[in-house]
């Protein structure tokens, strides 16, 4: 019922952007400096995703594309095209989060799955339209496996720990839209 | 709120839409800024993490240091091993020391025989490292040192034995440093005893590849890479590593440096030497330009000369 209290709703997206803040922040903490095999995964990309399935006012597309905007800047990506994927693709998901609701956990992952294969591969035909050069496809393909892989750990953590979970289908707010 | 009809709904909605359009307009907008005027979108990038990454040292100091300490308790479990494993190298490096010392009086004996002059001795500023690149394709680093210390584009950067790479994008107080493992690194280099040029691509692993070898079969396993100074931008004579043979067959670099300790950086001061484009500049000082209205009637000359 975030819609009934503007403050709760503002403290909730204050704390969206804290955590991705401090994602981007752990990522840039000098640990390793060899070239790892194992890329890290997009976590943003799984809360933002996860977080619009189940309560999708915490993350509106202005905060989304702000945070993958930082991102892009944070960490040396192409300026602007990280945000631009990720903002097209939090917004299919949005669209579509009544049916997400609906359906089975393994089902939302097969479709996050394909969806995430498709903003690598929508990332690289970009890079090579604009003739930049491409990212290494074998690094695309471990970040892409990795970033499926934690999807369900990341959706465990904000459901069961954070309790933000799927509103029931037919649940009404407190103005009788649907949520 | 709750009172607002369909009309209005609708028109919000369409307005929520015409904004998201725009939005996506704004960030393509970016993105193709970024790919049209690189320099100067990489320049705000390099200002923007100059004002914003001293400020987070506060908080990442504590978790690096923490880090760290946990990795040497770890290393606490073996270090009965390690401590006869570095009996055993320490008695190694003393033969070494003994060689490497004969060598070099035999060395400078025969350097002063020839009256040979070697290159003034490089400087270099030491930078702190702060910052990992964040990002599994891409291997740099953000040192501490920038525009303000003197810091110039392409300068190399070692640690105290071999090259770990050079700098590009440079803000004020800090300096972008692209490993030579980075896929975006091309350093031109020369392998010894048989002085063949290559040049050392990234390829996001800690053996980066030799390419343009002029003939592979003088270039043996266990041969030294080092910077040949092509092209101007980069010192020569700096140590990169050794060529080791891929289980693929492709030729690399076992790297000197050691990427898994980098916490200082050595970054060579460097001004490339002017070219020499005429002969006479081969030998000698710089003799006088003559100046182009020197074209003078031959008595005047004569008289000049008397």
């Amino acid at each position: 019922m975030d819609e009934v209290n503007p403050y709760k709703s503002l403290r909730n997206r204050a704390i969206y952007f804290g955590v991705c803040m401090a994602l981007i922040f752990l990522r840039l903490i000098p640990l390793d400096l060899e070239p790892n095999k194992v890329g890290m995964p997009d976590f943003i990309l799984c809360i933002t995703a996860a977080i619009v399935i189940r309560k999708a006012i915490i993350a509106p597309y202005v905060l989304v594309g702000l945070v993958f905007l930082i991102a892009d800047i944070m960490l040396s990506r192409p300026l602007g095209l990280g945000a631009l994927i990720g903002v097209v693709g939090i917004e299919i998901v949005r669209n579509n989060r009544f049916s997400f609701r609906e359906m089975f956990f393994l089902s939302e992952l097969f479709l996050m799955a394909i969806l995430f294969a498709l903003m690598a591969f929508a990332q690289q035909l970009a890079l090579s339209l604009v003739l930049a050069d491409r990212l290494p496809l074998h690094s695309v393909l471990i970040q892409l496996v990795t970033t499926i892989a934690c999807y369900p750990i990341v959706v465990f953590v904000i459901s069961q720990m954070l309790r933000i979970s799927k509103p029931a289908p037919g649940e009404f707010n407190a103005f009788g839209h649907k949520l | 709120m709750a009172h607002r009809n369909d009309q209005s709904v609708n028109f919000g909605r369409t307005l929520g839409r015409i904004g998201f359009g725009l939005f996506l307009v704004l960030l393509l907008a970016v993105f193709l800024v970024w790919r049209i005027d690189n320099s100067r979108a990489e320049r705000f990038r390099s200002a923007v993490i100059d004002k914003v990454v001293p400020n987070m040292d506060w908080a990442m100091t504590p978790i690096t240091k923490a880090t760290q300490m946990a990795e040497d308790f770890q290393s606490y479990e073996r270090i009965y091993q390690q401590n006869q494993e570095l009996r055993r190298q320490l008695q190694q490096m003393k033969a070494w020391r003994e060689a490497a010392l004969q060598l070099e009086q035999e060395n400078a004996r025969l350097l002063d025989l020839n009256n040979v002059k070697l290159n003034p001795r490089r400087t270099y500023l030491s930078g702190e490292l702060i910052t990992d690149s964040g990002s599994p394709f891409r291997q740099s680093s953000i040192i501490n040192i920038g525009r303000r210390d003197g810091v110039k584009e392409g300068w190399a950067a070692m640690d105290g034995l071999g090259l770990v790479g050079h700098i590009a994008g440079l803000g004020e107080n800090t300096a972008r440093v692209i490993f030579v493992t980075d896929t975006a690194s091309n350093i031109p280099v020369i392998i010894k005893p048989s002085d063949q040029k290559a040049i050392l691509t990234g390829d996001n692993t800690l053996l980066p590849q030799l390419q343009f070898i002029e003939s592979i079969n003088q270039v043996k396993p266990g041969d030294r890479v080092f910077t040949s100074g092509d092209g101007g931008v980069f010192p020569s004579g700096l140590l990169v590593g050794q060529v080791a043979l891929g289980a693929d067959g492709i030729l690399r670099t076992k790297l000197s440096a050691d990427y898994r300790r980098l916490k200082f950086l050595r970054i060579i001061r460097h001004t490339p030497a002017t070219p020499i484009a005429e002969p006479d500049r081969l030998i000698g000082p710089v003799l006088p330009v003559p100046k182009p209205t020197e074209v003078i009637p031959p008595e005047e000359t004569a008289d000049g000369r008397g």
